[in-house]
């Protein structure tokens, strides 16, 4: 490793850092009704923009994928058991290409 | 003490499924850090130091590039302007002392402020920090492997184990719906975040998305509030 290399991925490490040290230095304690509801929304607005992210790099099985989402939402809905709904949404899509490869 | 260890434990197991999702970006970053001409040093010291899969990918391209610092400088800022709002959200919710203020960043990732921000009526510290050493030690240990062993230690494809980054975000994203208009804000920034990807902005849509959605949300509420039928 050249010692330029090592430099550019420390700096690249101290840049990193400053931008997620960021949000939690700024201190905005004085915070309007309105910036209380914006930030209420933002985790909800990131957490759609990280699904339809990584949904958009596994067009493959979309179909079977989007049924495997959609029962994954409602065991999270009805019962609140995070692992349940993952541990059902990732076997209802091995089902779904069990199913699907045994058909084709 | 014990009950700052539980916590540290919750947010540890919290995460599994996601180290389980992050293990083929971590074998896949290896790969291409390595067809980008770094050596194992490079490779495993990014993801000690920079422990961030996107920043970590450009910053291997552009060192074999040979490109010039201030894009450099560029790419990694656009790549991690997101992070401000996480820290703005995290810090509303999290009640976290001067000194933790400054080492909860240290290891922030997407999936740390997923499960953070969805325990945040039980979250603290300890959680949050079991939350990232367990993805930090999984991201490091497949970077690890994939040096050691390059792609074909496990068919994640087949096994659709990439599936589950989605899925875990999906799971998460409807246990912190509550309210028609969190439905609504769900929509709008999922419509944005597709424009935003047809329109290939990248890694821009974060942060416009996370900009404009919760607006879209606020001038909903507004409306509400005016209309003469809002109880």
């Amino acid at each position: 490793m050249t010692m330029d290399h090592f430099w550019i991925i420390v700096g690249a490490a101290l840049l990193v850092y400053i931008c997620r040290a960021s949000g939690f230095v700024l201190n905005l304690k004085a915070a309007s009704p309105v910036w209380e509801r914006f930030l209420h929304f933002v985790p909800i607005a990131i957490f759609s923009v990280l699904v339809v992210s990584a949904m958009t790099k596994q067009v493959e099985m979309l179909d079977f994928k989007l049924v495997a989402l959609a029962f994954a939402g409602f065991i999270i809905w009805r019962t609140r058991q995070f692992g349940l709904a993952v541990i059902a949404g990732i076997g209802v899509l091995w089902v779904l290409t069990a199913i699907g490869g045994s058909a084709g | 003490m014990k009950t700052r260890f539980s916590s540290f434990r919750r947010g540890f197991a919290s995460v599994l499924s996601l180290c389980v999702a992050g293990a083929p970006v971590a074998l896949a970053y290896a790969a291409v850090a390595r067809n980008a001409g770094l050596n194992p040093l490079q490779i495993q010291l990014m993801s000690l130091t920079i422990y961030s899969a996107a920043t970590q990918i450009a910053l291997a391209q552009l060192l074999s590039a040979d490109a010039a610092v201030w894009t450099v400088i560029i790419t990694i800022v656009v790549l991690n302007l997101h992070y401000l709002l996480y820290g703005l959200t995290l810090t509303k919710y999290i009640k976290l002392s001067r000194f933790e203020r400054f080492l909860a960043p240290l290891l922030l990732t997407d999936s740390v402020y997923a499960v953070a921000i969805a325990e945040r009526e039980h979250g603290n510290f300890a959680f949050l920090l079991g939350a990232e050493v367990g993805l930090f030690f999984s991201w490091n240990l497949f970077t690890a492997l994939g040096i050691l062993f390059g792609n074909g230690l496990i068919d994640f494809q087949s096994a659709h184990l990439d599936f589950v980054a989605p899925l875990t975000f999906f799971v998460l994203l409807i246990s912190m719906l509550r309210t028609r208009l969190d439905f609504t804000v769900a929509i709008f920034a999922a419509v944005i975040a597709g424009l935003c990807h047809i329109a290939g902005l990248g890694s821009m849509t974060v942060i416009i998305v996370a900009i404009v959605a919760p607006m879209l949300g606020i001038w909903v509420s507004e409306l509400q509030k005016r209309s003469p039928t809002a109880s």
